[in-house]
């Protein structure tokens, strides 16, 4: 490990903290408060991950910490749950999309290549979406408030309870019905993201299993799931914008 | 603040910067480059007898000739091999590390060979 894997370390559990806070309406959140618990986050995440050896322990340890902090909060724990989720799914395919469409646009670049450079790569990715998240966060904090109360809520809430489910399918789990799933049905789920129909329709399964995974289909699906939230997101802000104007005509 | 934000920036510039260079001499790692190229080609060809006899001891107790020709079907896959795309050479702690980005007819391949001081291969990754 060097000092690249060090602070992206660090980075993810600030960018998963940030996230969370933004979508908790919180848009105006400390930096100082952001660092000391993203960097107390990604201790606890990591001490767990070394402790238990268990990949799908670094999803349910990043939850329980995301809700125990809105619930710290005093916020209610269903809408703790929702937005603990949703940062989860949103960040970790934010970053692992961005990750792998730098990392292939370094590659075919001039510049050479180096052991530590997929880590550099990665702080990089990391520092961008932290800055992202910066410019957006009002963006991000009205998106939030907006989701848990539209008619949105239910649908998007089942969706990010799979889309996590799925996550822990496809990183490489060692509990063994989840390892099952992942050696059944792992590449066809990566390849084509095909969320729920996957597990449950057998035949689609079927007719996915003549398709391996590589890298450029690993790719598409990362854009694939990223332009179906940032479509979800565009939708809930439009239907927003849309009943505000509404509420404002009626108000007249 | 505004101090501050330049030390930052600063500090992240030569951070960054620094992960950019190579600490081996063109001259030193040339010999390196070569035999690298070399045992790239030979995992493509399946030539993995002659891959085997550079191992270290380490590596040869640990990885026999017929586990590394598992390999296979994953080269397969990336296509057929058609040359070096860059390399670089790092060293640390007497071992030398050869980064080689293999283009296949699909995709690129991130091949890693470790050199010890006896020049015998210590560690061989594919990505």
């Amino acid at each position: 490990m060097n000092i690249y894997d060090l602070a992206s370390t660090m980075l993810i559990g600030i960018v998963h903290v940030y996230a969370f806070q933004l979508f908790l309406g919180n848009s105006n959140v400390s930096k100082r408060f952001v660092f000391t618990i993203g960097t107390l986050f990604s201790t606890v995440v990591m001490t767990v991950l070394t402790t238990t050896h268990f990949v799908e322990f670094n999803l349910l340890a990043i939850f329980t910490f995301l809700v125990l902090l809105g619930l710290i909060e005093k916020q209610p724990i269903v809408r703790v749950m929702y937005f603990a989720l949703l940062s989860i799914v949103l960040m970790t395919v934010v970053k692992n999309g961005l990750f792998q469409i730098v990392h292939y646009a370094y590659i075919e670049s001039p510049f050479s290549y180096y052991i530590s450079t997929p880590s550099l790569l990665l702080l990089c990715t990391l520092l961008f979406i932290v800055i992202m998240l910066f410019i957006l966060r009002h963006s991000l904090a009205v998106a939030g408030r907006y989701l848990t109360e539209s008619r949105l809520y239910v649908p998007t809430y089942m969706m990010l309870i799979m889309c996590n489910v799925l996550l822990a399918i496809v990183n490489y789990p060692t509990i063994q019905l989840l390892a099952k799933l992942n050696a059944q049905y792992g590449e066809q789920l990566y390849t084509f993201v095909l969320l729920i129909a996957l597990l449950c329709i057998h035949a689609a399964i079927n007719f996915t299993t003549a398709y391996v995974a590589t890298f450029y289909s690993a790719v598409a699906a990362e854009l694939i799931l990223l332009l179906l939230v940032t479509s979800l997101t565009i939708y809930t802000i439009y239907i927003w914008r849309n009943h505000n104007e509404k509420m404002e005509h009626v108000i007249k | 603040m505004k101090k501050w934000n330049m030390l930052l920036s600063s500090l992240l510039l030569v951070l960054l910067l620094a992960a950019c260079s190579s600490n081996v001499e063109d001259d030193v790692a040339a010999p390196y480059i070569e035999r690298a190229n070399e045992v790239v080609q030979q995992l493509n060809e399946g030539a993995y007898d002659d891959i085997y006899a550079q191992f270290n001891d380490t590596m040869k107790e640990q990885l026999t000739a017929e586990q590394l020709a598992q390999i296979e079907p994953i080269l397969q896959q990336s296509g057929e091999f058609e040359g070096i795309d860059k390399q670089s050479v790092e060293e640390k702690d007497g071992i030398h590390l050869v980064v080689l980005i293999g283009s296949h007819r699909n995709e690129n391949r991130i091949y890693t060979i470790s050199y010890d001081a006896n020049d015998s291969i210590t560690g061989l990754f594919v990505q």
